[in-house]
């Protein structure tokens, strides 16, 4: 009769994983999250990213546990792909002319790098995480910046998650790339405390702060990007219309910018 | 049933409810929201604090202990007493979301976010308590967003800020539980760092402005000023529980000076704010300044926060339904009994009159608190005082000069009300 590998068999397969390798694939996940705009990379390496993340935690927990941090973190994205699919992955309706698409996205200014073509934002998005990647691997492994009770090699995943998780916070006010730079974030900061508290009652609690944080994600993405938020005119179309007919959109301007910065 | 469940569950259902079946008729969830609040309230009332279970076995929701998965909820007379004032605050945002609505997740996600952060100020140990506020964290999203399409930075920066609160405090709630006494000034930083992004303090405020601006005026009473007044009771019941925190002085100095930068920064800004809802937003920031700088006083700064919070929940709730009956009609959502009147004088005299006690300008509301605190600060240090008391005047000035009819013209100088509108 055939028998199922349990949590034990698997996490015997995958030994050559555990360790250092995992924490550099962490990293590079993180790198990624940060780097590449496009949602389906994002949801993507953030799923990649929970399996390193579940197989660092076996090192500090009970591997069942660890298997349900794994689980929780890839229902979290199950969460964000529906949500992402349902909003056409954050891209204009397919059905709109270049010219409504370029009014209601205006598209950025690109440099030439050889023969690639980038946008500004995308080259200062990958400067900054080369930087900060490079800090972290001059850093996270020396011993002065080690942290408390924490093995060698969750040190470097730690700050990987942590330090990158912050970084893709705050590049932008995107609610899904916000968000899984946040739940980034949430994972290098769990790795640490799990070291320290091992109780099954905050593995609970935290696994309900997360999918929490995620349904809030979702809720914001959404409404970021319905029908009705895709044709309200933001502060860039809304300055282009009072050019055009010489109103004043000063006072009658929105509420405030997309970045959240309230001009009222 | 226990006491502390009270709170904790008691809102859960009604919510549910609400959610599911009044939330397109907002006067009809408003007075619901309102009668739930006001019931569970009087309910919580009757509940004796701090007595055990077996002398209050005749109630309904008798004693002050619960006990599960190897931890406790404990209803101190504090706390008690500080649920008493979030209920009957909730109650009366409820009750004038009816005349003015909020958008319809202000009720069902306003009473259901009473849970977590019941639950929040009565857990033991406190760690438990730094994710009961994040989940009301995540309650008070929707509120803020409110359904409105396109703009979620406001709700955005919201969320990240607070939920980067939590980390800190966990691991400052592991080391105080655990006894980690060589880690001691790590404590101090850590949890100065949480209860600074808690409460929004400088230079972790940047959330204040934009849901000022983008939240509706009563969605902004809750998150602005009720809500923190669970924030600050949960940072007193650290303190209280780890008189430790406060030794050595680190973490009051650490908090009295981002208290006093917040208060100055807040007033520079507000002397350069000519829009309402900004000079508000200021003002607030000024008011979050005192509260720090009351907090970092230790147990002599109790009454003084809480009589600050008392007037910013009053102040804030008379500036903002002043905007409400400033703006025209059309700029109101449809269904509320106040919705097609429209009151610009009485409403910039309350706003003027709510922004000048939030300043905690004499002969208002907030006065009393503010002087509190400037005399706490002064007795702590002569300096912190007299920054805060040259804040206080200078967002009175603010004010002032943004009630002066000749800069009011400058303001409406080729606009039309707009900047008034939610």
């Amino acid at each position: 009769m055939l028998q199922f590998p349990t949590i034990f068999d698997w996490i015997e397969r995958l030994e050559m994983l555990r360790g250092l390798p995992a924490a550099y694939l962490a990293l590079l996940t993180a790198f990624l999250i940060v780097v590449v705009w496009d949602w389906r990379v994002t949801v993507l390496a953030l799923a990649v990213q929970y399996f390193a993340a579940g197989l660092l935690f076996v090192d500090v927990i009970d591997p069942r546990l660890a298997v349900v941090k794994l689980l929780v973190g890839w229902f979290i994205c199950l969460m964000l792909y529906f949500t992402a699919r349902q909003v056409n992955w954050g891209r204009l309706p397919d059905d709109l002319t270049p010219e409504e698409a370029a009014l209601l996205r205006p598209q950025e200014p690109q440099v030439q790098i050889g023969r690639f073509q980038l946008s500004r934002s995308a080259l200062v998005r990958l400067l900054l995480a080369l930087a900060v990647t490079v800090a972290i691997l001059l850093l996270g492994q020396r011993a002065a910046y080690r942290l408390p009770a924490v093995p060698a090699t969750l040190n470097l995943a730690i700050y990987a998650l942590g330090g990158l998780g912050l970084l893709g916070l705050s590049q932008t006010t995107e609610p899904l790339k916000a968000g899984a730079g946040l739940l980034t974030f949430m994972t290098g900061f769990e790795l640490f405390y799990n070291t320290l508290e091992q109780s099954a009652a905050m593995l609970v609690f935290l696994a309900a702060g997360n999918l929490a944080l995620t349904l809030v994600i979702s809720y914001l993405t959404q409404v970021r990007h319905t029908v009705p938020s895709i044709v309200t005119p933001g502060p860039a179309e809304e300055q282009l219309v009072a050019r055009t007919t010489g109103a004043d959109a000063g006072g009658a301007g929105p509420a405030e910018t997309d970045s959240g910065g309230a001009v009222n | 049933m226990p006491g502390p469940l009270l709170p904790i569950l008691g809102p859960l259902l009604p919510a549910l409810l609400i959610f599911l079946g009044l939330r397109r008729w907002p006067i009809a969830a408003g007075i619901s929201g309102f009668l739930v609040t006001l019931l569970l309230r009087f309910m919580l009332a009757a509940v004796p604090p701090g007595a055990p279970r077996a002398a209050t076995g005749e109630y309904l929701f008798s004693g002050n202990e619960f006990h599960f998965l190897g931890r406790s909820l404990l209803l101190t007379e504090t706390l008690h007493s500080t649920l008493l004032l979030i209920f009957t605050g909730a109650a009366l945002l409820f009750l004038l979301s009816a005349l003015w609505p909020q958008g319809p997740d202000f009720v069902p996600a306003g009473l259901a976010a009473l849970s977590p952060l019941s639950f929040a100020l009565q857990v033991e140990p406190f760690t438990f308590g730094a994710l009961g506020l994040l989940i009301a964290v995540a309650l008070a999203v929707p509120m803020i967003q409110s359904g409105k399409p396109r703009r979620t930075g406001a709700a955005f920066r919201y969320l990240s800020l607070l939920a980067l609160s939590v980390p800190p405090l966990l691991v400052a709630g592991w080391m105080l539980d655990s006894q980690q006494l060589v880690l001691a000034g790590s404590v101090r930083r850590l949890l100065a760092l949480g209860m600074l992004l808690l409460l929004a303090g400088f230079p972790f405020h940047l959330w204040i402005r934009p849901v000022l601006a983008q939240a509706r005026p009563l969605v902004a009473v809750y998150v602005l000023a009720l809500a923190p007044l669970a924030a600050i009771t949960f940072g007193w019941h650290l303190l209280g529980r780890y008189p430790t925190i406060q030794q050595g002085g680190q973490f009051n100095t650490l908090l009295a000076w981002s208290g006093a930068a917040s208060a100055l920064v807040a007033m520079f800004l507000a002397l350069d704010s000519r829009r309402p809802r900004r000079l508000l937003a200021y003002l607030l920031l000024a008011d979050v300044g005192a509260v720090i700088l009351a907090f970092s006083a230790g147990a002599a700064g109790i009454e003084a926060t809480t009589a600050i919070h008392v007037a910013r929940f009053a102040s804030l709730t008379l500036a903002c339904i002043g905007l409400m009956l400033w703006q025209p009609p059309s700029a109101m959502l449809p269904g509320g009994v106040l919705s097609s009147a429209s009151h610009p004088r009485w409403g910039r005299a309350l706003f003027i009159f709510g922004a000048l006690s939030l300043a905690g300008a004499p002969l208002t509301l907030g006065f009393a608190g503010r002087w509190a605190a400037v005399s706490i600060s002064v007795e702590r240090s002569f300096l912190l005082g007299l920054l805060l008391l040259l804040a206080t005047a200078g967002a009175s000035i603010a004010v002032i000069r943004a009630a002066l009819p000749g800069h009011d013209e400058a303001v409406a100088e080729g606009q039309n009300p707009r900047p008034l509108a939610g």
